[in-house]
């Protein structure tokens, strides 16, 4: 009876109907047959249902005593301490299996999860449930995955709402991001990828998958990674040109605590599409979500600071949304065939012509590092050799600064 | 030769022990030992101090001593290339890069050729650093010279 009314909870919060769906779990948790992992994963549909922060600590609580080894209520405890998100009004669980097909067999296989983790909301895959009656082997804790490792399929929830990702492999140690096109774009910092063309992404603990950065704008410390995955729902962000002084704010580090400041009053000019902050130390390198107090999306966290104080400065949602268009527009016109300079951050036109280097930095496109690289002349407009006026000198065409002729210096 | 440099911030007083001349001297017992033709190698219209140019493997090598606001300094060049008419953009960069990779060397332009560079006072100079600090340009004109010239292309300033 217990293990009906648990099944049948779990379906109604699946579908939606939370209230349903704790009223029946709470029945099933009356009776003492539900013991050990099941009972734990009960309490953690039950967490789902609820909507404050310490409810659903008690429900993990009692996960975790009724399956002190439970991996899954461990994670979700170190995931809400570490970093205090904000309640999820919007963001409700969504059914992880929407059909109802046959729970899978029992799975010993390395690398096989039967557990589905679907981003910070967490959903649990009912068919360990359903194959039961609750056999002891479908509660296994899922297998680890050494970090960094591309998993085969990345195992996400199209529906789930990432707050934030993790990002490693950037030459500044590990930073945050977040999704901002359903396309799966991310939003980070140029800080946290720096030249690299590939980074992983970690969409939760032992979950990551290799992505590609597609565009930079280092003027603005800001980068976009391609994952390739469908994001259904996005952060909700709010259109604000400016930020009012001293509103407070949150920003969440991956798998970190929240840092927790103000929009700072400064006198002095703040560069377009940047707000000042109060927040001083970060928890990784940067590309934090930052929150306002109504838990709506209002900007990127940043490693910069001025020369005068340690406070850091965050990069304003709409400059984030606006280059992120450009950056969409600028990849559609040319129908993907633009090559990323990992030098400076540009799609390169170059590169697609067969030329070896970046025309806006001269560095060697990813493309042609490993050919043998030779002049191409004819590839002089691209980098504005076609001066109208050659230099009285030299006769070359590449242009004059400060009156002198870039190629060979003579003074006209 | 001689680029013109910084002005020194000190030191403009020291008393300085040994002339250009010695120096010069020592320059050309150097030259020798490494068998260089003094002759041939020495620069008769430097203006102010002395001059030597002779070939190091592919390189050229320029050495001058010369004394600028009471100092004296050795300049050791290798003049590598002749600039290409395009793909600057490209070449400067990777010029740039190099030259944070070098050490006690740097690369620079001068009209339309790019040097290897060393540059010392000459004060506590001697003979092994001298020899040292040649056998080093020289080293480094000969790898970068051609690498510079297929990929970007230009002319070798060796070359007629």
């Amino acid at each position: 009876m217990s293990f009906r009314s648990m099944e049948q909870g779990i379906a109604a919060i699946q579908s939606g109907n939370m209230a349903e769906g704790a009223r029946l779990l709470r029945i099933a948790l009356r009776s003492d047959d539900l013991k050990g992992p099941l009972r734990a994963t009960a309490y953690l549909w039950l967490a789902e249902t609820k909507k404050s922060r310490e409810e659903k600590m008690a429900c993990y609580n009692e996960a975790m005593a009724a399956d002190p080894g439970n991996q899954h209520a461990r994670e979700r405890i170190a995931l809400l301490y570490s970093t205090d998100l904000p309640p999820v009004s919007d963001t409700q669980p969504q059914p992880a299996i929407k059909d109802n097909t046959p729970p899978p067999p029992p799975d010993n296989m390395p690398g096989r999860t039967n557990t589905q983790h679907t981003g910070d909301t967490g959903h649990f895959d009912t068919g360990a449930l359903r194959s039961a009656g609750g056999t002891q082997q479908n509660h296994a804790p899922p297998s680890q995955r050494a970090p960094h490792q591309r998993p085969q399929t990345p195992n996400y929830n199209p529906n789930a709402v990432y707050r934030t990702v993790g990002i490693f492999g950037g030459p500044n140690g590990r930073g945050s991001g977040f999704f901002v096109t359903r396309d799966g774009l991310l939003a980070t910092t140029r800080f946290v990828v720096g030249g690299e063309t590939q980074v992983t992404v970690e969409l939760e603990p032992n979950n990551t998958l290799q992505a590609q950065v597609v565009r930079s704008f280092p003027e603005l410390d800001l980068a976009f990674i391609h994952t390739g995955l469908t994001v259904n729902r996005l952060l909700q962000g709010q259109a604000t040109p400016v930020l009012p002084d001293n509103m407070p704010l949150t920003a969440l580090a991956h798998q970190r605590r929240a840092m927790s400041g103000y929009v700072r009053q400064t006198r002095s000019d703040t560069k377009a599409d940047w707000f000042p902050t109060t927040i001083s130390d970060l928890n990784d390198a940067g590309g934090n979500p930052v929150f306002n107090d109504r838990h709506v999306l209002i900007g990127m966290l940043t490693h910069n600071a001025n020369r005068t104080s340690p406070y850091v400065y965050g990069i304003n949602i709409n400059a984030i949304y606006r280059f992120a268009e450009h950056y969409s527009q600028e990849s559609r016109s040319a129908g993907g065939q633009l090559i990323y300079c990992p030098g400076c951050g540009i799609l390169s036109r170059a590169g697609t012509v067969g030329g070896y280097y970046c025309e806006m930095c001269g560095s060697t496109l990813p493309t042609a590092e490993n050919v043998r690289r030779s002049p191409l002349p004819q590839l002089a407009r691209f980098y504005g050799e076609t001066m109208h006026r050659p230099c009285p000198n030299c006769d070359s065409r590449v242009g004059f600064f400060n009156g002198a002729c870039l190629r060979c210096g003579y003074q006209i | 030769m001689l680029f013109s440099r910084r002005k020194p911030e000190e030191d403009n007083q020291q008393p300085r022990t040994l002339t250009l001349e010695h120096y010069a001297a020592t320059v050309e017992q150097i030259l020798h030992s490494i068998g260089v033709d003094i002759g041939q190698a020495r620069l008769n219209d430097v203006e102010q101090g002395f001059g030597w140019s002779f070939r190091r493997g592919s390189a050229i090598i320029e050495i001058y001593i010369s004394e600028q606001e009471g100092r004296g300094y050795m300049q050791v060049l290798a003049p590598i290339l002749h600039v290409p008419a395009t793909g600057l953009l490209p070449m400067y960069r990777r010029l740039l890069e190099l030259n944070l990779q070098l050490t006690n060397a740097s690369l620079g332009m001068y009209f339309d050729v790019v040097y290897v560079f060393n540059e010392r006072p000459l004060q506590g100079l001697d003979a092994q650093e001298a020899n040292n600090i040649i056998t080093l340009v020289a080293g480094y004109a000969d790898d970068l010279d051609n690498q510079l010239l297929d990929e970007f292309g230009g002319r070798l300033y060796s070359q007629a």
